[in-house]
């Protein structure tokens, strides 16, 4: 038993979905980007470290090392497509 | 005003022509049987006499935007769809579907062809029921396109679940999305695309009424319907009736189309609706149908109405427009063309006389069934023909394209060898399948020649009010060609483009040329053009079909000599995108004396409504009367400047009227309507777009922040108490070595599973209380870290040096964690009785699971025998520096101060704790119900001090110890007497044999968790923080010492 990598890469996934809706055009595509790129891998995120924790009470529990550095990369990766959707959507609703 | 109106004479003569040959396919089938002959009825693909004549309203409307196109090459089409549930009963063989295809596959034909007579053409596809929903977004038309266009076109199939057929928020969106488009196009100086919308619908009007169902997801207003709600039966008529109002008033919805010379083409699915209500929608479309008349009254209609009674019809009517956009002249059929078996028959072979005048035929022909193929007959060659692609008949080359699956567009052009091409060209229609033969074909053929018509060269007309003047034009043929005509018949057309009226001029003269006529414009004429058309009918010496029409020309209408003149005749001011003022110059060249002009009242056509008024000034003057006229001197040139300013951002098509009068001295004042347009383009407000980006980032990324947040609020909790199990265990800490003070005598510390009991009862999962310990379960602050449990002595704890030790934070498992609580009087009291320090006592508190507790109590043993003697040390160190000051903190005042986090509850002053004197000290408070008595604090009173640590065992850091009795082998009693302190209230004396235990109670005031602040020199190990920096806890625990590495 170790840390719930099938849901953090559920999170890399999203993102992944998410970066080839940022060249689509309408508002639509982008609320669906962000919500998909942005939202879901941070409440991924923090579904992991919940799982997580619950998990290392278990005495088979085994850590992963690389764990804290793919969370941090998952954040900052939503972020960053976070706002790569955003500005568009900023620019159809400011048309 | 716009590229695209035809003279109306050439299109009464090509609508003859298109009505005989819409007329000539159906009445062909009884007009070509051969006597005793057989023609069988196909009940889907013949036409009849009715649905030819009926099928085809304003057939005008095809030739002029075939003209608009030809003059702008590109072209905006809204594919608008039915979607309403009436199309289940109306059009239950999804017939629109196969329309709507047909008409996607001719509009590629425009893309198609000669350079020069290609056009671009953009497409959207969007449905409609009670709203405008757009499907597909704007797509250039392209042989590779047509694919994915076609796919969106298929999932109309099961599109009819909509509620209302609601024409105005169809038209109204579909209108708005060509503004859209044409806006874009025009915004780099691009010329404005024609405009079509091709509406298949079932042609009823309908609103339907809301129940609780649909009243969120419909909405129960419309909004050209104001305090109308739909709830009702009578409520949605009420709507309705508003709709066709909003519809066809003057000035309405269907007026605003026209302004916008948007082309509308309704194919009405007519299977289920009342002649009455198609009425309606064929009034839209081509401004007066049966009783009823949509909008301003029109000379020519200004869009077609189609009954889809027969689609193929109308598949034909498409490709024939595609055909005329590209110069095609269609060539009126004699007879019904049916399916030939596998020899020719005379009903399905045509005969196609072809010149060198002719640079391209068409064939058009669309079988009921699957299953046609085309044997063509050129004079040296044949070639059959049964799929698309290129292929050649002789030296011909042939381009077949795919009509709806069962049927061909097929052009032929001119090659270079005169020899292949002049001469009779058959073609025979067969049928592969040998299931249609004699059956009705949809057939048409269409002839470009390279002959067209213009004025003569150097003598374009100029038109002055009341005067008349000559008009003289000619045929072009290139004279490579070396044809010439055998008749002719030359009209010239002239559309006021300000109140679409027109006029039609005959020219006469020989059959090739000049054709002249006369023409004197009213005195009363006020615009200041005239769009003119020439158009030629004629055939060619070797019997060609051939016609022409020339493009569309803007003739300048002047006033009468010696008055002030105006140009240009029309003003097209630059896009405005945005906020702003755009401008075009109006040039005012005197007359034969002074005078001045002035201008009135501009008047607004079209414009978008979020544009909001607009506001027309002349030299930056709001108004010039005749008051404050502009001068013009006689013979002079001024330049006027004519500025348009919206109120508002906005996209769309603006079209309106300068009213301009001019007056010179003696004369009479005249006016002038002179045309303004523009587009408008919204644009970017930018200061909104970085306010709205701002919000959206901040907002958009605190919203995971904040839910993440409550997350952790609504989780923090600890594990199930009644699954952990915990101990209490007094202990003495001497070096390395460890003793359990419990039951009266000093053992070796050895845990053993019959000192631990359940926690059930000892609080909820967030808070409960232990060992006099409170446990907390607090949600971290960083939203993306674990939860913690926080830990602090129930009356607070000692303040030492630092905080060390107040309070510790560990694994809300609990399991295999253990804390380390310090009495400060036991410890000082063993100090004096051993008379030196690195003594301490203290109690334990651990926790295990339920279940087999043998292994983890083996862990948490192992972890304690490795930290404690160091922990315990630097707290033990930490406590007997200081001295206790005779009083202790209030519980609640120390608990409070606890819990907040580097601090430590207030014992009193932090100068001096410690005194030899503490008969003065507060009683300990009580720990409350349910919680443990801290260990040698029960009855205790005093100064005393607790100082703790916790750590907890980590489950693969720590090995499994070697053996434990039945796992752990318990350590044999030791024989000697433990020193308990007296329970006496006596001050404790220094002694050097024992401690005295009968000092002031041993209140928690104090906390010690940093045995490095403790001392220095105590070298910690690495603390094993199972909490990354964002206290995430990807390591395993233990928990260790919490109050985290000594700095």
């Amino acid at each position: 038993m170790g840390p719930p990598l099938l849901i953090l890469g559920l999170g890399f996934a999203a993102v992944a979905v998410s970066l080839p809706l940022v060249s689509a055009d309408g508002i639509t595509a982008h609320a669906v980007g962000y919500l998909i790129g942005g939202l879901l891998p941070i409440l991924v995120v923090g579904l992991v470290r919940r799982i997580d924790l619950d998990r290392r009470r278990n005495h088979r529990y085994q850590a992963k090392g690389y764990l804290p550095l793919a969370l941090v990369v998952l954040l900052v990766a939503a972020m960053v497509t976070a706002g790569l959707h955003i500005w568009p959507i900023a620019t159809e609703l400011a048309t | 005003m716009s590229g695209r109106r035809v003279p109306i004479g050439f299109r009464r003569a090509l609508g003859a022509a298109l009505a005989l040959a819409a007329l000539a396919v159906p009445l062909a089938g009884t007009a070509v049987a051969a006597p005793g002959q057989e023609v069988p009825v196909t009940p889907v693909a013949a036409p009849t006499e009715a649905t030819a004549s009926d099928a085809l309203q304003g057939k005008e409307a095809i030739g002029d935007l075939a003209g608009c196109i030809q003059g702008s090459k590109r072209l905006a089409v809204v594919f608008l769809i039915d979607q309403s549930g009436s199309l289940g009963k109306s059009d239950p063989e999804n017939r629109r579907v196969d329309a709507a295809r047909a008409a996607l596959d001719s509009l590629v034909s425009l893309t198609e062809g000669a350079p020069t007579e290609r056009a671009r053409v953009d497409v959207t596809v969007a449905a409609f029921s009670n709203d405008y929903y757009p499907i597909r977004p704007w797509t250039t038309v392209t042989d590779t396109s047509r694919g994915r266009i076609n796919r969106t076109l298929e999932g109309f199939r099961k599109r009819n679940q909509g509620t209302d057929t609601d024409f105005v928020n169809a038209l109204t969106g579909a209108r708005a999305a060509l503004a859209d488009r044409s806006a874009q196009i025009t915004a780099d100086g691009s010329a404005e695309p024609c405009k079509a919308i091709v509406l298949f619908t079932d042609g009823q009007y309908d609103i339907g009424v809301r129940d609780a169902s649909n009243k969120e997801r419909l909405g129960l207003t419309k909004p050209y319907a104001p305090g109308v709600t739909l709830d009702t039966e009578a409520g949605a008529k009420a709507a309705e009736a508003a709709g066709r109002a909003a519809l066809c008033d003057e000035g309405g919805l269907a007026d605003g189309v026209r302004d916008d010379d948007i082309t509308l083409l309704s194919v009405a699915l007519t299977g289920t609706v009342t002649a009455k209500d198609q009425d309606l929608l064929a009034a839209v479309s081509t401004g007066s149908s049966g009783a009823v008349t949509c909008g301003r009254p029109t000379q020519t209609p200004p869009g077609t109405y189609v009954s889809a009674a027969d689609v193929d019809l109308l598949v034909a009517r498409f490709d024939e427009v595609a055909t005329r956009v590209a110069g095609g002249t269609v060539v009126p059929e004699e007879g019904q063309v049916v399916l030939c078996g596998a020899d020719p028959c005379e009903g399905g072979t045509r005969t196609i006389k072809v010149d060198e005048s002719v640079r391209r035929f068409r064939i058009f022909a669309l079988a009921a069934e699957p299953g046609m193929a085309i044997q063509l007959t050129s004079p040296t060659a044949t070639t059959r023909i049964d799929k698309p692609g290129p292929s050649t008949v002789g030296s011909a080359p042939v381009s077949a394209h795919a009509i709806a699956g069962r049927g061909y567009s097929i052009d032929v052009e001119r090659p270079g060898k005169v020899e292949d091409w002049k001469g009779d060209w058959t073609v025979v229609l067969h049928d592969t399948t040998g299931k249609q033969e004699g059956k009705p074909v949809t057939f048409a053929h269409y002839l470009f020649t390279d002959v067209g018509i213009d004025f003569v060269k150097d003598k374009i007309p100029v038109i002055v009010r009341g005067e008349g003047v000559g008009i003289a034009a000619a045929p072009v043929i290139p004279k490579a060609l070396g044809a010439t005509l055998r008749e002719s018949k030359v009209v010239l057309r002239l559309d006021d483009p300000l109140r679409s009226t027109s006029t039609t001029v005959d020219l006469v003269g020989p059959a090739n040329g000049p054709y002249l006529a006369e023409f004197t414009a009213p005195e009363g004429y006020r615009s200041s053009s005239y769009q003119a058309t020439l158009s030629l009918e004629g055939t060619t010496d070797s019997g060609a079909v051939v016609s022409a029409r020339s493009a569309p020309r803007l003739l300048t209408v002047q006033r009468p000599a010696g008055s002030i003149q105006l140009a240009p005749a029309s003003l097209v001011l630059p896009t405005l995108t945005g906020t702003g003022t755009t401008s075009a110059d109006l040039i005012v060249i005197g007359g034969k004396k002074d005078g001045c002009v002035w201008f009135g009242p501009p008047r607004t056509v079209t414009a978008p409504g979020a544009a909001g008024d607009l506001k027309v000034t002349y030299e930056g003057k709001a108004a010039v009367t005749e008051a404050s006229c502009i001068p013009v001197k006689a013979g002079a040139t001024k330049i006027v400047p004519v500025e348009v300013s919206p109120s508002a951002r906005a996209t769309g098509a603006v079209r309106g009227v300068v009213e301009v009068h001019e007056k010179t001295d003696g004369t009479k004042a005249t006016i002038t309507d002179v045309p303004f347009r523009l587009d408008l383009a919204a644009g970017i407000d930018e200061a909104r777009r970085v306010v709205l980006a701002v919000l959206l980032l901040v907002g958009g990324l605190l919203l995971p922040v904040i839910l993440l947040m409550i997350i952790n609020a609504l989780t923090a909790r600890f594990q199930d108490l009644d699954a952990v199990r915990g101990t209490v265990i007094p202990v003495r800490v001497d070096g390395e070595r460890m003793w359990r003070t419990d039951g009266g005598r000093m053992a070796t510390l050895m845990l053993s599973p019959g000192d631990f009991n359940s926690l059930a009862d000892a609080g909820d999962p967030r808070r409960f209380t232990f060992g006099g310990i409170v446990f907390r379960a607090r949600p971290s602050r960083n939203p993306f870290g674990a939860s913690m449990a926080l830990a602090a002595p129930e009356g607070g704890a000692e303040k030492l040096k630092g905080g060390a030790g107040s309070r510790v934070e560990l694994d809300l498992g609990l399991a295999g964690s253990w804390v380390f609580l310090l009495d400060p009087d036991r410890t000082r009291q063993a100090g004096h009785v051993a008379g030196r320090s690195g003594i301490a006592e203290g109690t334990i508190i651990a926790f295990v699971a339920e279940g087999d507790p043998t292994p983890q109590i083996g862990r948490l043993t192992e972890d304690i025998y490795d930290r404690l003697p160091r922990t315990a040390a630097g707290l033990a160190g930490l406590v007997l520096q200081k001295r206790v000051k005779p009083k202790a903190a209030p519980a609640a005042e120390a608990e409070a101060e606890a819990e907040t986090e580097g601090e430590v509850a207030d014992a009193g002053d932090d100068a001096d704790l410690w005194t030899d004197d503490q008969a003065d000290a507060p009683a300990v408070p009580d720990p409350g119900p349910g919680s443990d008595p801290a260990p040698g604090t029960g009855s205790s009173a005093g100064a005393g001090a607790v100082a703790w640590s916790v750590a907890a065992a980590e489950d693969e850091a720590i090995p499994m110890p070697a053996a434990v009795d039945e796992a752990i082998p318990m350590p044999a009693a030791v024989d000697e007497p433990i020193a308990m302190p007296a329970e006496t209230g006596d001050p404790v004396e220094p002694s050097p044999e024992a401690p005295s235990t009968d000092d002031a109670p041993a209140a928690p005031v104090g906390f010690g968790g940093r045995p490095a602040a403790v001392d220095p020199a105590v070298v910690l190990p690495p603390v094993v923080d199972d909490a990354p920096a964002d206290g995430s806890g990807d390591d395993a625990p233990p928990v260790g010492f919490t109050g985290g590495p000594a700095t």
